[in-house]
């Protein structure tokens, strides 16, 4: 399988600050990637030196094969992207924003684009900028579709969006990455958005990439434990794989990387008088991952694949 | 694609031709002798074009025009993040930029012709002005027209050139203001005119089109 996105060392200063630090992604064609990440924590900017709005100071970007910088309109016609806020010309109508889109594109699917406005129950005489921000996203979406891109780049596209049009939207996004070979890339701090759609995750700290790997892989591989002590509760934890570590008041709250016999008897060592082992939902999981105290720890799909032969063995 | 980026340009620039053409018509109907309103420019026994004010007021209008559409045009998209719509486009940043710049030139310059036009036709008719009317009386005017497209220019390049604060950004468009200023008041030969608004408008589209394709958005 080829690979619709690939950065290499992809970085990116903002006044001497790095926002997005020696970047290296894989998404292979097909696929539905959730790039994740607290505010500020690099996603958009990533996007953006995809789309070419951004220079990278250093690294390279690569879309559908070709040089993220310098994309032909051709391969660009194969690109949509949604950006951050669905920005549009306020003073058009839909039919207006249909006709100035279209007009670009070799390929355009109006029975598609007619389709997904019919659902979303948009008229094309009603103006940009009196529609609401969940219509205006819905109006963005169909834009974006109607060309029949082969790979759809969406930045955070259900910020501010209220529950239900949030599921609606992400209801019809599913609908649409149905059609087979279709790649999307999407970034959210919503991790329930992220849940529904991305059958792989990455998620960014710092501008750094600390975890690319499935999604089930990632919400199977951290666990917190919680570990009750009758006295002092230890300062100093040394456990592999360890996320973050918090005392609350006799008890130390530790969230790991797969819970395995090394980091089993690692704890034990530290005799509390009880281990209570919970699993994480996504969003819990992603909450501890990206604040704990500690750095977070690099995660990818090798590292846990290591982590789960290592599980087998130690089972064998 | 051409059709639908010089009409989107023509529809966005609207507004500020119509504030324009509101006050050149105050302007040219009052120097006429027909006020709208009954304060600011009257009607004048001066020689039409050579030692009345519409030199002066055409300059107002024709270089706050200049300076609203330049920066309307290259600044607002950033501020309402519409040029992360408008350049993934498939279509490459000069064509799209060019375009702006050939509108706003093209409106500016129209719409200094339109009000020279104007003011000569009322000059030229019988009963009007109490000198004749010759064409040679209009040539200061066609040569500070010429030169307020360096005004366009420069404000459109403040509005694509990054800076830190507002100060050095409107940099281009001040020092445009000074370069019309000097033309004006020194009044030097029209070729003299010409090679310097040339040479001004070459240095800002170099400098526009370097930007477009390196800065960030």
């Amino acid at each position: 399988m080829t690979d619709a996105i690939i950065t290499e060392r992809l970085t990116k200063h903002y006044g001497g600050r790095r926002v997005v630090d020696s970047l290296d992604l894989r998404i292979p064609q097909g696929s539905v990637y959730g790039l994740l990440g607290r505010n500020g924590a690099g996603k958009s900017t990533t996007i953006k030196m995809l789309m070419g709005m951004v220079r990278p100071d250093s690294g390279r970007a690569m879309l559908l094969g070709e040089d993220a910088e310098t994309l032909s309109g051709a391969t660009r016609a194969r690109i949509a992207y949604l950006a951050e806020g669905h920005p549009l010309y306020g003073w058009m109508s839909i039919d207006e924003a249909v006709k100035f889109t279209r007009s670009f594109y070799p390929r355009w699917n109006d029975a598609l684009l007619d389709q997904i406005l019919d659902h979303f129950e948009l008229r094309r005489k009603q103006k940009y900028r009196r529609l609401s921000k969940g219509q205006q996203a819905q109006v963005s979406l169909a834009l974006a579709v109607a060309p029949d891109p082969e790979l759809l780049v969406l930045d955070d596209p259900t910020l501010g969006l209220d529950t239900v049009v949030r599921r609606d939207f992400l209801e019809s996004l599913i609908q649409i990455i149905q059609r087979q070979g279709r790649t999307i890339l999407f970034s959210s701090h919503i991790l329930g958005d992220v849940e529904r759609v991305a059958d792989r995750i990455g998620i960014m700290v710092n501008g750094v990439l600390r975890v690319d790997c499935r999604t089930e892989t990632f919400r199977e591989s951290i666990r917190k434990l919680v570990l009750d002590f009758a006295g002092n509760v230890p300062d100093a934890v040394s456990i592999p794989r360890l996320v973050s570590s918090r005392q609350v008041r006799s008890s130390l709250e530790l969230v790991v990387v797969g819970y395995d016999d090394v980091q089993r008897e690692a704890v034990e060592a530290l005799a509390p008088l009880s281990i209570e082992v919970l699993e994480l939902n996504l969003e819990d999981a992603f909450i501890e991952y990206t604040r704990g105290p500690r750095r977070s720890l690099p995660l990818f799909a090798t590292e846990l694949e290591n982590v789960e032969s290592a599980r087998d063995q130690g089972a064998a | 694609m051409w059709k639908a980026l010089v009409i989107k340009e023509l529809r966005e620039s609207a507004g500020i031709v119509a504030l324009a053409a509101l006050a050149a018509v105050i302007m040219v109907t009052g120097m006429a002798g027909l006020p709208l309103l009954p304060f600011g420019v009257t009607g004048s026994d001066d020689f039409p074009f050579v030692s009345d004010t519409f030199l002066f007021y055409m300059g107002v209008v024709v270089g706050l025009l200049a300076v609203a559409l330049g920066l309307k045009q290259s600044a607002w998209e950033t501020g309402s993040g519409t040029y992360y719509f408008l350049l993934h486009r498939p279509v490459d940043r000069v064509t799209i930029f060019a375009i702006k710049v050939i509108i706003g030139i093209t409106i500016v310059l129209g719409f200094g012709v339109a009000m020279i036009l104007f003011y000569a036709a009322w000059a030229a008719a019988p009963g009007h002005s109490g000198v004749p009317f010759l064409w040679s009386m209009t040539f200061p005017s066609w040569r500070l027209l010429a030169s307020l497209s360096i005004v366009y220019v420069g404000a459109f390049f403040s509005g694509i050139r990054p800076a830190r604060w507002y100060g050095s950004r409107l940099g281009p468009v001040i020092a445009a203001g000074f370069v019309v200023a000097a033309l004006a008041l020194t009044s030097p030969w029209g070729w003299l005119t010409v090679a310097v608004t040339i040479l001004f408008v070459a240095i800002n589209l170099a400098a526009i089109f370097l930007y477009v394709n390196s800065r960030d958005y």
